[in-house]
């Protein structure tokens, strides 16, 4: 009854994560492509700089490649939730590698609480850096989310080193006849 | 040093019962009643030890030995 119902939620979970997994840059390159077109769309949407700034093809690349970096942990933590998933839907439980997998997860998401905190500093500094003295601003901001992701994966990273000890367990007991 | 040996074959030979059927009446697979003849357990549960000397009708100390080694 376990072993079925661990089954059916970890294939739901695992077509979610794969769908995330190769959607997540879909959906991203669809929000961003009206800036292609015009900059200054994406000037418009960063609400908290000084009158005047003003935006370059440089900047605006540095700036989208900031969002992409800081979003890499993400695909970190979808891949190896999964290839948690696969596992669990196959019926692999308490082995080492689920371990590793719960631990990697846990530790992408902290990263990814960390790179979400560095994103708005990064891009005001970039979009202001060539602003006249005065008018130069650096952003910081903490939301929820964040707290979320370190929260979650601060739980994760400690779940993980007990299934690792779970892990070994179960291969003892598996001795045992 | 002192290891366990497992007489099972020997049990099974003298109730004239097939691994097979022994397997099936205590609940285990029959890969697994193979490595516990052979030995390449590392342990054995009372419950299960219950069951084979149930059905078998024997003692524990009819199948198990403790042999020294050198």
């Amino acid at each position: 009854m376990t072993s079925t119902r661990i089954a059916t939620l970890s294939g739901w979970l695992y077509s979610g994560t794969t769908a995330l997994y190769y959607g997540l840059p879909l959906g991203l390159i669809a929000a961003l492509t009206p800036g292609i077109a015009s900059p200054d769309w994406l000037l418009s949407r960063m609400t908290d700089l000084p009158q005047g700034t003003a935006m370059t093809p440089f900047k605006y690349a540095a700036v989208i490649g900031i969002v992409w970096l800081a979003l890499l942990p993400m695909f970190g933590a979808l891949s190896h939730m999964r290839g948690l998933f696969r596992l669990y839907r196959r019926g692999d439980i308490l082995t080492d590698t689920c371990a590793h997998h719960i631990l990697r997860t846990g530790q992408w998401l902290v990263t990814l609480a960390g790179t979400s905190l560095l994103i708005k500093p990064l891009q005001t500094v970039l979009m202001t850096y060539d602003n006249p003295p005065g008018q130069r601003a650096l952003a910081i901001g903490i939301d929820s989310s964040m707290l979320g992701f370190l929260l979650a994966g601060g739980l994760l990273v400690a779940i993980g080193w007990v299934m690792r000890e779970a892990a070994l367990v179960a291969q003892e007991n598996a001795g045992f006849v | 040093m002192t290891r366990i040996i497992v007489r099972l074959d020997v049990m099974l030979a003298r109730r004239k019962m097939r691994s097979r059927d022994l397997a099936e009446a205590i609940g285990i697979t029959e890969a697994n009643l193979s490595l516990l003849k052979s030995g390449k357990v590392k342990g054995i549960r009372f419950d299960t030890l219950a069951r084979i000397c149930a059905v078998l009708d024997c003692q524990p100390g009819d199948i198990l030995e403790a042999e020294r080694i050198a």
